[in-house]
């Protein structure tokens, strides 16, 4: 079979699609539309300052106010939540931070050890 | 930032904005007076002491932190400035007030809608629905197993008469849990309280010579260094600012380190289905 050029730029996007998330512990493509949720997963018996601040900075006040924050102890994950969230602390560990649309974790990552980089998460993938 | 420094001679007035006393607190420090607190618990023991959980940070490096947690404005009081303070009006039971407000604050800092939770509906099981004081201990291991109900469920403010309460008071406190709970009585208790500040984790600590329960390590600050932490009290929001005020380190009259503490660090996290 011979693969025309549309074909190779296809099947390029397709292994980009595959291959990013792999490095990245993210989807490629960030969700355009605001955050329906913002979920930390934390181990509370691990809590250093720095990661302790970083949840309770500027942008988890700012989504908080929104009502689109939530924080659970990885033992108290609600049973609504936890077929979204337990894959994502099986594969990521703790802590870690999930943004939702429409009932589905869109991107995750491990938790951002400074405000600044929860925001950058959070704004990459629609904001709240 | 909070204004109101608690000192030997403030501690008992009821402050306006203008730090005026209007209102005379011997009723409650007669009903709360500190051999009111049955020290020795025979509670359930939920709670683990604090410092057998907890990597205590050391005093010295507590300016660096304040330094921090102030520039990314990451206090515990960051995340509560809009928490109203509850109000005891009077009625003996400051050791469910504390723990009660701890489970408010972290049901806050987890994103959980407002609820105001009865400590009535705790405290009121630890006494027998006398109005007198109690060990905050046992106000905590109640929370832990039975929960404290929504506010709304009484029959008005500060009511301990729960025969008068909506039916199913008891099955919605279920829902209002503490899940992972600490309590410290000894050992340096200063410096426990503001680990668990520099921690975010709140707490609610008893003097002795108060004989008085509040909710606190809600922020440090470093004065000319001199350190001081942020408590608030269960009087409402016209003590204090705002129900808050800094303590500094000491057992005297006014002053900030705990005769004992316990604290909150994980609530159930039940929401009402929208």
């Amino acid at each position: 079979m011979k693969l025309d050029r549309k074909d190779l730029i296809a099947l390029g996007l397709l292994l980009v699609l595959l291959l990013v998330p792999k490095f990245t512990g993210e989807l490629p493509i960030g969700n355009k539309e605001p955050a329906d949720l913002v979920i930390a997963v934390y181990e509370s018996k691990n809590q250093p300052v720095d990661e302790a601040s970083a949840m309770a900075g500027v942008t988890v006040q700012a989504i908080a106010k929104a009502g689109k924050w939530r924080q659970y102890d990885k033992d108290q994950i609600p049973a609504d939540k936890k077929p979204v969230l337990d894959p994502v602390v099986a594969k990521i560990g703790v802590p870690c931070l999930s943004v939702i649309h429409k009932n589905a974790v869109t991107s995750s990552a491990k938790f951002p050890d400074s405000d600044a980089g929860l925001s950058e998460f959070v704004r990459r993938n629609g904001g709240f | 930032m909070v204004a109101f420094t608690l000192t030997p001679e403030n501690v008992d007035r009821w402050c306006g904005p203008a730090g005026v006393a209007t209102f005379d607190f011997a009723g409650h420090r007669r009903i709360l007076n500190a051999s009111s607190f049955p020290m020795g618990s025979k509670g359930i023991q939920a709670a683990k002491p604090l410092a057998d959980s907890l990597e205590i940070i050391p005093e010295e490096q507590w300016s660096d932190l304040i330094s921090m947690k102030d520039r990314d404005k990451s206090w515990l009081q960051d995340r509560i400035d809009d928490l109203a303070c509850k109000d005891q009006d009077g009625l003996g039971y400051c050791h469910g007030y504390g723990p009660v407000t701890c489970l408010e604050v972290m049901r806050k800092v987890a994103g959980l809608p407002y609820v105001e939770l009865s400590a009535e509906s705790v405290a009121g099981r630890v006494t027998g629905w006398r109005n007198e004081g109690g060990d905050p201990e046992e106000d905590l291991d109640v929370l832990v197993q039975y929960g404290a109900c929504e506010a709304a469920y009484m029959d008005r403010a500060n009511s301990i008469s729960p025969s008068r309460w909506e039916d199913g008071w008891e099955q919605n406190a279920l829902n209002y849990r503490a899940a992972e709970t600490f309590m410290q009585l000894s050992g340096d208790l200063w410096l426990i309280a503001g680990t668990c500040a520099l921690r975010n984790i709140v707490t609610s600590p008893w003097f002795d010579w108060w004989g008085h329960c509040i909710s606190g390590s809600y922020r440090l600050k470093n004065e000319n260094g001199k350190i001081y932490r942020l408590d608030r009290n269960n009087w409402g929001m016209e003590w204090g600012d705002k129900g808050y005020c800094w303590m500094a380190k000491g057992r005297g009259r006014g002053q900030g380190t705990p005769s004992g503490l316990v604290a909150v660090r994980v609530a159930t996290p039940f929401e009402q289905a929208s």
